[in-house]
């Protein structure tokens, strides 16, 4: 890699450090490490909301999909992922915060104990939320390897370290404040280096009508909106990822960081535009990609996930490909960063609160704690690949079939009930582990096509909302009044 | 005002029926049922402002009928054939424009008409009455 690209992926891994010695000087409480002191404006939210949404999954997967197999998976993942975040801000953006409120709020396990009055709901849910943060982290970590490995031509092991040492500067001391401050400056980064990308692609690949005609001399389905993906897939994905995107507790965890209620007005325009804008980086680079491969102009990739990093390192000037490449690994670090948060919350606050205890001292524990877990998922990503790649499933479905109807449905329905909200988290974690373990063995019992988090997400609000209706009794009356107050919208 | 049970009723039937869609392989049946749930999850979402003002239903209707009206003529131009034409719009083949000019700036339009219709009046009033206790009273 030349030293153009070194400097400014360098130059970006020093302004995270920077960012991360700011926000460690203003974290000074619990609150401050998990919700930034509820003090966030409109657009830090609505970026970090964002970025937390849009990882590496998106990027480098979605141009390495969209190489291989044309618009599908665009269509069906990257194209329903900005309707989640309107989805989102309809269904519980006041309600979130509004729960906020009611004071001594930090956590999603805070809401649905104030919800349900209910320590289990809390325990079951920060259990789901906590093997999804581990699994997350390791392919994180992974993929930081890989990313490393291209850029500095270190060993991804080394690179990982590298990586996660960096995010460990800035997650241990500054917590969400680090965080969300890290995403902002990534998510710019994302926003502006997909706007020039798109444009460069284009240009390199003749103009679009070039790239679709080259497209369809080889394969027609490579210029149609489903490429070669099954229509039943695409389906799944996008009710998944939209509706689904309520789900994920890094992204609506947000909403208890925020200043005031009037700051929701443009958040999901101002995180939904962003997002849209990175979409086309996808779309431009697969499809270039592919056109220019058909043309014999594009070099061999060992996997299509490939596409994208060899694309900028082979097409486009130094400049434009570290400011790509930086911003890819921004994806990856401010997921990350995210997550490693949020676990800390669970295991710090949540399962403890569940079983009555109260850890003395959180800020200092949740900083322990997000160490250990950044730890664990780098000694797992080096030495347990396949429990790495089985807690990995625990990702997208897993989060919104087990969060989506317990936090959110939860939020709007006043006849939900604490035991329909551990039914529907249990119901999500096991259906999305258990369908993914079979199919790795080989074992199919979903028709083909159908999406495993898709189906679980369908399942768990089925299931949620029936035993909601068959344990009624006095739950609705056992409510307080501020979360009712809250749930009104 | 609380969503009421039938709204949710609603929200689960549809959501089944995208469940059956699934067991059948039918990816319309996945599809079409869930598109109408867009716009109850909007209507779930907004329940005190349309049950305050049921005029404000226009924001739902809009929203999920803009999607099933650009599926829908997805559905029907490329039925025959996956590209929806032979013409090419803004370079792109016809089922791909509706995908990339009309479904994705659907979603950020749905954003933009969150913007547009968010009343401060109202959030003021709802921070104050947290504020103050009111609402715990």
């Amino acid at each position: 890699m030349n030293v153009t690209v070194i400097g400014i992926v360098a130059f970006y891994l020093v302004i995270c450090i920077l960012i991360g010695v700011w926000a460690t000087r203003r974290t000074k409480s619990a609150s401050d490490f998990l919700v930034a002191g509820r003090s966030l404006g409109m657009f830090v939210m609505a970026i970090a909301a964002f970025t937390s949404i849009q990882s590496g999954f998106g990027l480098l997967g979605g141009a390495g999909q969209t190489f291989t197999g044309g618009m599908g998976f665009a269509a069906g993942v990257l194209i329903a992922a900005p309707l989640g975040f309107a989805l989102t801000w309809f269904l519980v953006g006041k309600r979130i915060w509004m729960m906020g409120e009611h004071g001594d709020v930090f956590t999603l396990g805070d809401v649905v104990e104030k919800r349900y009055n209910s320590r289990s709901v809390r325990g079951w849910l920060g259990f789901a939320i906590t093997l999804g943060v581990i699994g997350y982290l390791g392919t994180q970590v992974q993929a930081m390897g890989v990313i490393m490995h291209s850029i500095f031509g270190v060993s991804p092991a080394v690179g990982a370290l590298i990586g996660l040492g960096i995010l460990a500067f800035y997650s241990v001391g500054g917590g969400i404040i680090a965080s969300v401050y890290t995403d902002l400056f990534q998510g710019v980064i994302m926003i502006v280096v997909s706007i020039i990308i798109f444009f460069f692609a284009l240009n390199l690949g003749g103009g679009m009508q070039n790239i679709t005609e080259t497209l369809q001399s080889s394969d027609p389905l490579l210029a149609s909106p489903f490429g070669n993906f099954p229509l039943i897939t695409i389906a799944c994905w996008f009710l998944l990822f939209s509706l689904g995107a309520a789900g994920q507790p890094h992204f609506i965890n947000k909403f208890l960081m925020i200043k005031s209620a009037k700051e929701l007005r443009w958040g999901a325009f101002t995180a939904g535009l962003a997002y849209a804008i990175t979409v086309l980086l996808v779309v431009s680079i697969g499809l270039t990609a592919r056109s220019l491969q058909i043309q014999g102009r594009f070099p061999e990739v060992a996997s299509a996930d490939d596409s994208l990093v060899v694309f900028v390192t082979a097409f486009t000037p130094s400049i434009i490909g570290g400011l790509v490449l930086a911003g890819l690994l921004a994806a990856i670090m401010s997921t990350g960063s995210g997550f490693v948060t949020l676990g800390a919350a669970s295991l710090v606050r949540d399962i403890p609160r569940a079983f009555g205890k109260e850890v003395k001292n959180e800020l200092l524990w949740n900083r322990i704690v997000v160490l250990a877990l950044l730890v664990v998922s780098t000694l797992f990503s080096f030495y347990m690949d396949t429990l790495v790649a089985l807690l990995g499933v625990f990702g997208w479905g897993t989060f919104a079939a087990a969060v989506f109807p317990a936090v959110v449905l939860g939020l709007v329905w006043k006849r939900a009930t604490k035991q329909g909200a551990v039914t529907s988290i249990i119901l999500g974690v096991f259906l999305n582990f258990t369908f993914e373990i079979l199919k790795k063995y080989g074992i199919s019992v979903l028709p083909e096509g159908v999406v495993v988090g898709a189906i679980s997400l369908v399942i768990s609000i089925i299931g949620f909302v029936l035993v909601s209706l068959l344990t009624q009794t006095q739950e609705t009356a056992e409510v307080e009044q501020p979360p009712l107050k809250a749930m009104e919208g | 005002m609380y969503v009421s049970d039938r709204i949710m009723y609603l929200f689960s039937g549809l959501i089944g029926l995208s469940l059956v869609g699934m067991f059948l392989e039918s990816w319309r049946l996945i599809l079409y049922p869930y598109l109408v749930v867009i716009g109850v999850a909007i209507t779930v979402g907004m329940w005190n402002v349309v049950k305050k003002r049921p005029g404000m239903l226009w924001v739902p209707i809009l929203i999920a009928g803009g999607y099933l009206a650009l599926f829908i003529i997805l559905d029907v131009i490329t039925r025959n054939d996956p590209a929806g034409g032979s013409s090419y719009v803004l370079g792109m083949t016809p089922g791909l424009a509706i995908y990339l000019l009309g479904i994705l700036p659907l979603a950020v339009l749905a954003s933009l008409i969150y913007a547009l219709i968010f009343d401060p009046g109202d959030v003021a009033e709802m921070e104050q009455e947290f504020r103050t206790g009111e609402a715990a009273e």
